[in-house]
């Protein structure tokens, strides 16, 4: 039993980066939210419009970073700026926060680190479906909502973000392989 | 002060008593003077509610099943719109960012909310050029340009977005590291952030409210006719 366990160690680099992933993963978040709001007020088909998108951003930003924690970094912060910031809606911190510890904890156990392409597409999948879950029942369990949507339209809703959420996981990973290639990034 | 509406939001029942919640925040938000800058928010919140009235009262054929099935909804989710834009509006980022730092948040968060913040509005301008130079090159993207060239946006627009991310991300590392910024040290700051006397009593008020509210909610029977 006597297993070193690696300590995970975040650089200035990687921080500043996940700082301006972030920054651009917010940019493209409230574009496609707007965008869809516009048209329809029903939130499944904001965290489907969404997922996509945002999902190909993350997936770069752990593309380079690689390291284990870095979803769960990326959504408290993104959490505590949509709960607190814009839109300022509290339910969105636990729905974030609990998608990125969910996402880390899946891609840990599975694969080690981010990077390959199917940590990725798992990680932004697993991300995304925790996330979805957690958005379309805590409202209810809080109380703001009277009645909560169908438990299978939750469970569709879920698992369309979810396979979505991959869907990007997989462009971003193809972006980021092209970037590398190119000389772009580490 | 967002959380506390939070909770107490879940708590309480009575319309009477959200809409009356309702009400101080908005008078709170004319008292901070911001209310014009979060007019453009409140009226896409006004927009949402009176679609999905609107949408609930045709599928149903009824104006008054469609109001007491929202209206307590609404009124919840207006108050936490209203706490949170109060809280955004009212508290500059880089404020926010130190009182986590105070509050011994790891470094880690901090420093990358702080970069998040910051860097929003300078991407946005990034992102504008870059659609701004395309067009002087006498690329137009429509929206139907986008769905039938995507590969143009891709190579167009998003690649060049990434790689001026990853050149801004070093250079705020660099900068960083040449002040002697360490991702494993305590940060210290020239300005210091403390509790002074307005905001124990503001708070202390706040929860003097909180507590007659709910125990309004509660004990009192007359309220229970709205």
């Amino acid at each position: 039993m006597n297993e070193t366990v690696k300590e995970v160690k975040f650089t200035t680099r990687d921080l500043s980066f996940i700082g301006v992933i972030i920054a651009l993963m917010y940019i493209v978040q409230t574009i496609t939210i707007l965008g869809v709001s516009a048209l329809t007020p029903l939130d499944p088909l904001k965290a489907i419009a969404s997922a996509f998108f945002v999902s190909i951003v993350i997936a770069i930003g752990l593309a380079k970073v690689k390291k284990i924690g870095t979803f769960t970094i990326i959504g408290l912060i993104n959490g505590i700026i949509c709960a607190f910031i814009l839109p300022a809606f509290l339910p969105l911190l636990p729905a974030t926060l609990l998608g990125g510890i969910a996402a880390d904890g899946f891609s840990k156990v599975s694969f080690g680190e981010y990077g390959s392409r199917n940590s990725l597409i798992g990680g932004c999948g697993m991300a995304k479906l925790v996330e979805t879950l957690v958005i379309l029942t805590f409202p209810f369990l809080l109380g703001f909502s009277t009645e909560i949507l169908p438990p299978l339209l939750i469970l569709v809703s879920a698992i369309i973000v979810a396979i979505l959420g991959g869907a990007g996981g997989l462009v971003g990973y193809k972006i980021a392989s092209e970037l590398k290639k190119a000389g772009a990034m580490e | 002060m967002i959380l506390g509406l939070t909770l107490i939001c879940a708590l309480i029942n009575h319309i009477f008593l959200l809409i009356s919640l309702g009400v101080g925040i908005l008078s709170l938000m004319i008292f901070s003077k911001i209310l014009k800058r979060v007019s453009t928010f409140l009226g896409l919140f006004i927009l949402f509610a009176v679609t999905a009235i609107a949408i609930t009262a045709f599928i149903t054929a009824d104006w008054r099943y469609a109001l007491d099935y929202f209206s307590p909804f609404l009124a919840r989710f207006f108050i936490i719109i209203s706490a949170g834009l109060l809280f955004a509006f009212t508290t500059p980022p880089h404020n926010f960012a130190q009182s986590l730092q105070q509050m011994k948040f790891p470094t880690a968060v901090t420093f990358t909310m702080g970069i998040s913040l910051r860097y929003i509005p300078t991407l946005a301008g990034e992102a504008e050029s870059i659609f701004q130079s395309l067009k002087l090159r006498g690329i137009k993207f429509s929206k139907w340009e986008v769905i039938k060239n995507p590969s143009y946006f891709y190579r167009g627009i998003i690649i060049p977005l990434i790689i001026r991310t990853i050149k801004i991300s070093d250079e705020i590392a660099i900068a960083a590291e040449s002040r002697g910024f360490k991702c494993d040290q305590k940060r210290n700051s020239l300005h210091k952030i403390s509790i002074g006397k307005n905001d124990v009593l503001f708070l202390s008020t706040l929860s003097l409210i909180f507590i007659i509210i709910i125990f309004l909610d509660k004990n009192l029977l007359f309220l229970s006719l709205s």
